[in-house]
């Protein structure tokens, strides 16, 4: 193979980094592009061609899916609109359960700090600046409320399991933050109708609302229950959890059928979350509840909950676009 | 169409399309040239611009042919392209022309360093 073979293979490699669409547009041309006025001999990108081919096909991937078909950009405002009320709702909820148990056992029970509600602070911000239709000021305010959703250090080395506890709240956090960005950078992709709630945005307030009252409902019912991170959770209550959920699923379902599927992938990451940590965690959580001392995470758990929810988002989204592709026999954006 | 400020490499593109139709390495040839060596346009910027102005319709293709086997492809700036740079450089020249008279301005009052 000459030296310029080799070159061009490797800068195909590069370009694979870009989306299809793209790669059929401007691959060849591309190539072209590179290898003209290369030095004889040369057989590898340099460094400055490498990062700046990683760089133009993230942004041109990013770019692509801000300025996307109108389902998609409906689809990231769904996610930042209901993923926010979400989050608030749990927010609240355990300030709610902290508040209530304060008030029913007075004597044994402080009252809710005030560092407790920046949590949900951060994120009735995020929805004031959304229905204001300040998409780019609710993105800092996505990442104030994600970041006061990271667990102190000191209670990570002290308990390792309640950081596992609020693991698919922080990957909600995160979720809801690259909507928002997406939802930001957007532009003029924006479709019509912009400026109305999506359709289900009553249903999901409600079902957020059952999940406050079951905050409440925890402290103040008794009774049987199931054991839910360490908690137990009475009868009540659980039915009170699952009549939310359906409320959420029943919002997100009167959302169009195209955009429920994004809304799907994007709740994808969150939604394993829950067996990631009962089937990958489920010792280190067992070794802290015997030991005295606690078992931090090694690094290959870290990755793992790095990697699994990208992972698991990635599938979802290529199935969603054979899928498209299969229905419509043209590529989705 | 978007009143935001143009980023350097868009603006170069166009100003090197304004000049008449040319291919992608003649873009980069071009801009280095404009800049006297201190803009050199990388391919994936390039054509991450050239993609983003086809989109908005500030540029389309020209023409393509074969050379030594490989593609290459004239762009043109395009009516809403040649109104948008135009744009563009009138904001520049305001603001360089407001930058100038300040500067001027200060030098008459002798607020300059000695």
């Amino acid at each position: 193979m000459t030296s310029e073979a080799m070159l061009e293979r490797r800068y195909r490699q590069l370009l694979r980094l870009y989306p299809r669409e793209h790669r059929r547009e401007y691959e060849e041309e591309m190539i072209g592009v590179l290898l003209a006025g290369v030095a004889p001999g040369r057989t590898r990108p340099g460094p400055r061609e490498v990062l700046d081919l990683v760089t133009s096909a993230l942004t041109v991937r990013w770019s692509r899916r801000a300025h996307s078909s109108g389902d998609g950009h409906r689809a990231a405002r769904a996610v930042q609109l209901f993923g926010a009320i979400l989050l608030l709702a749990v927010s609240l909820r355990r300030v709610v359960m902290g508040e209530v148990a304060a008030l029913r056992y007075a004597d044994f029970v402080p009252h809710v700090a005030a560092h407790e509600l920046v949590r949900p602070g951060a994120w009735a911000l995020v929805l004031l600046l959304v229905l204001a239709g300040w998409r780019w000021a609710a993105v800092p305010a996505a990442l104030a409320g994600l970041i006061a959703e990271v667990p102190p250090l000191a209670l990570y080395r002290d308990t390792p399991a309640r950081v596992l506890d609020v693991y698919w709240i922080l990957v909600a956090a995160a979720v809801v933050t690259l909507a928002g960005l997406l939802v930001a950078t957007a532009g003029r992709g924006r479709p019509a109708g912009e400026g109305r709630l999506p359709r289900g945005t009553a249903a999901v307030v409600s079902g957020g609302l059952l999940v406050v009252a079951g905050g409440a409902g925890s402290v103040l019912v008794g009774g049987s229950g199931l054991l839910l991170g360490g908690r137990l959770v009475p009868f009540p209550v659980l039915a009170l959890y699952a009549v939310a959920g359906l409320l959420v699923v029943v919002g997100v379902l009167r959302l169009p059928p195209p955009v429920v599927r994004r809304v799907v992938v994007a709740a994808v990451p969150v939604v394993v979350a829950w067996p990631l940590i009962r089937v990958g965690f489920g010792d280190l959580v067992a070794t802290n509840m015997r030991s005295a001392e606690p078992a931090l995470l090694g690094p290959v758990q870290w990755t793992a909950l790095a990697v699994v929810p990208l992972a698991a988002t990635w599938v979802a989204a290529t199935l969603n676009r054979r899928f498209e592709r299969s229905r419509t026999g043209s590529p989705s954006v | 169409m978007t009143d935001t400020p143009m980023r350097e490499p868009t603006f170069l593109v166009l100003t090197a399309l304004a000049a008449g139709p040319q291919h992608g390495y003649a873009v980069i040839e071009d801009v280095a040239r404009m800049t006297d060596g201190r803009v050199r346009l990388r391919a994936g910027t390039l054509y991450a611009a050239l993609d983003r102005l086809r989109t908005d319709g500030l540029i389309e293709v020209d023409r393509e042919e074969v050379v030594q086997s490989r593609l290459r492809r004239y762009y043109r700036l395009t009516g809403v392209g040649e109104t948008r740079l135009a744009a563009e450089s009138s904001r520049l020249r305001q603001q360089a022309t407001l930058a100038e008279g300040r500067l001027r301005a200060r030098h008459d009052l002798g607020g300059a360093p000695a």
